[in-house]
């Protein structure tokens, strides 16, 4: 390597660390200042914590966090099994069975992501209202399963339609029905694809805002940012507590990104679009 | 197979799928259009017929165009940061930088990205503050004190802070979508160019761009659809304010539908809502369409 080039690379490189500086800095600042007392914060943003206490941390999950993580557990876990489940179904179908106007249904669930939730966000209130699903489990769980089928359709579509045939065949003369070949032999074979939506899915109803916004009111199915919400909506917001309340919101996403890192990047791969 | 034919077990395995996304993502959008023509609130039993009232409203509404052209800005912003320097970085990465170097760098800037918006508007809301926030002192420390603000509690400045927000969460994404796409040009294209002298800049311009031209628009397409449906960093940083002056086209609509309970007018900026992002999003899937037919159907 020529001597210019290197530097070139080593410019591009102090770059890069800056870059990465500018990503971690806010967040990093976040888990720190989680354990800042209050008048710490006021007196000095960018002093290290004067005593570390994790108080806020415990506060902040006890009187506002724990019982909205099993909300947002309970919505992203169960939206994400029926949302694979539901598109791996369909995708099936879609890919095997026979049938007029199969075209017109592929078209069908696939336009689907051209229309955003935002825009629905009052009709599916009304509609909500109308049946009584209003602020109910079932509310919210049906409409962020519903949004995310089109793109997981695609997704799983994808991949199933190069499953070879055969081996669905062979199970079929061994007497398998095709509610067990489809679980034991196609989505067997489908695992990548299946931890991508899922992961894709996850994300998605986990860090939701509108729906829970607009679906449900008061604190029995408040997700996690709504929770979090809330703690900045109170009169005297005490900073520490929202900083730390903050911190324990991102942070499972953040675990479960580093550690799935892959299903993500997948995701993308596929044409992913944001959110 | 005969199995294959069975209309019972079809429909088993297609309706679920098929009655979700009928019910709750068309129809929806038809009832939008339907509850645009008529007044109503959220708790009224009846709902009187306006006809084309509120659409009159809407396109003089200095509110409504107001809060359409903060969407604009985000428009554009994003696709300066995003679309452009997102593509810039990339290439970088993949041209100039080592491998274990880009890596890393990728792995750390898509962090922001899967958190979820609430949390890093509201970590913002924080760093912005001029008592508590860590953006003002940073700019004392590197001797651009002058600068220091309250930059979510000046309309002039609020509306660009919430949008750099954005950028900081979102372009990380950006460079891995288009490194994704840059996984598919060979890598002799570009130590070839090398060889004939093309430096990182030319390879960038007669490689890169022309190589990965479906992927920037698509890129394109879905950054402003994402600048139009803007609801959650606006709402929980500033809901709006100061005074109207943060106002995106979902906030003004959420705030006429369920705060000052005109449901009708609302439904009809729901309505401009869908026109915009139909026809980007129409776009965006023909692109989609395109790239899979030309692929032989379904590789990922």
């Amino acid at each position: 390597m020529s001597k210019a080039s290197k530097i070139r690379r080593a410019v591009i490189h102090v770059l890069c660390i800056i870059y990465m500086i500018i990503t971690i800095f806010p967040l990093a600042w976040m888990f720190i200042s989680g354990f800042k007392k209050d008048s710490d914060l006021f007196s000095s943003p960018w002093a290290i914590p004067s005593e570390w206490q994790i108080s806020n941390y415990i506060y902040v999950w006890v009187n506002y966090i724990k019982d909205s993580v099993l909300n947002s557990l309970f919505f992203t876990v169960i939206g994400t099994i029926l949302v694979v489940l539901i598109s791996g179904l369909a995708a099936y179908a879609i890919i095997r069975f026979q049938f007029k106007h199969k075209y017109l249904v592929f078209m069908l669930i696939l336009s689907g992501m051209m229309l955003a939730p935002q825009c629905s966000l009052i009709p599916i209130y009304k509609m909500l209202s109308i049946t009584g699903f209003y602020d109910t489990r079932l509310g919210l769980l049906i409409p962020y399963v519903a949004y995310r089928i089109p793109f997981s359709f695609f997704l799983m579509w994808s991949f199933m339609i190069n499953l070879p045939v055969e081996v669905e065949e062979a199970a079929f003369i061994d007497g398998s029905s095709i509610i067990n070949t489809f679980f034991n032999i196609v989505m067997k074979m489908s695992k990548p694809v299946i931890a991508t939506t899922a992961v894709m899915s996850a994300r998605y109803i986990w860090n939701d805002f509108a729906f829970a916004l607009v679906f449900t009111e008061g604190r029995k199915l408040q997700t996690v940012p709504l929770a979090i919400f809330a703690i900045r909506s109170t009169s005297n917001t005490q900073w520490s507590i929202l900083i730390a309340g903050l911190a324990l919101a991102a942070l499972p996403m953040i675990i479960v990104y580093i550690c799935l890192q892959k299903y993500f990047v997948n995701g993308l791969n596929s044409g992913a679009v944001k959110g | 197979m005969a199995i294959y034919k069975n209309k019972k077990i079809l429909a088993l395995f297609l309706l679920p799928a098929v009655i979700l996304v009928v019910f709750l993502i068309f129809l929806p959008v038809l009832l939008n259009i339907y509850y645009s023509f008529f007044k109503w609130t959220a708790y009224s039993k009846t709902m009187d017929f306006v006809g084309l009232k509120y659409y009159q409203k809407l396109f003089t509404d200095g509110e409504v165009w107001h809060a359409f052209l903060n969407n604009v800005k985000y428009a554009v912003v994003s696709l300066i940061f995003q679309v452009g320097l997102g593509l810039v970085i990339a290439h970088i990465l993949n041209v100039v930088a080592s491998r274990r170097f880009a890596t890393a760098t990728r792995v750390i800037i898509f962090i922001p990205a899967v958190i979820s918006l609430t949390a890093i508007g509201l970590l913002w809301v924080i760093a912005y503050s001029p008592s508590i926030g860590f953006i003002n002192p940073l700019l004392e420390k590197i001797g651009l004190g002058a600068f220091a603000h309250d930059w979510l509690g000046d309309s002039k400045t609020a509306m660009w802070a919430i949008i750099m927000v954005s950028q900081w969460q979102y372009t990380g994404e950006m460079v891995m979508l288009y490194t994704v796409g840059l996984q598919n040009v060979p890598t002799e294209i570009y130590e070839s160019a090398k060889i004939d002298g093309a430096n990182s800049v030319q390879s960038f311009f007669k490689i890169t761009i022309p190589m990965i031209k479906s992927t920037i628009l698509m890129n394109t397409t879905v950054t402003i659809i994402g600048a139009f449906m803007v609801f959650d960093e606006v709402y929980v940083m500033t809901s709006g304010g100061p005074g109207k002056s943060t106002e995106v086209l979902a906030t003004t609509m959420y705030e006429t539908g369920f705060r000052m309970d005109n449901m009708g007018y609302a439904s009809s900026i729901g309505v401009l809502l869908f026109a915009i992002t139909f026809i980007f999003s129409f776009i965006e899937l023909r692109l989609y369409n395109v790239k899979e037919t030309m692929k032989g159907g379904g590789k990922s």
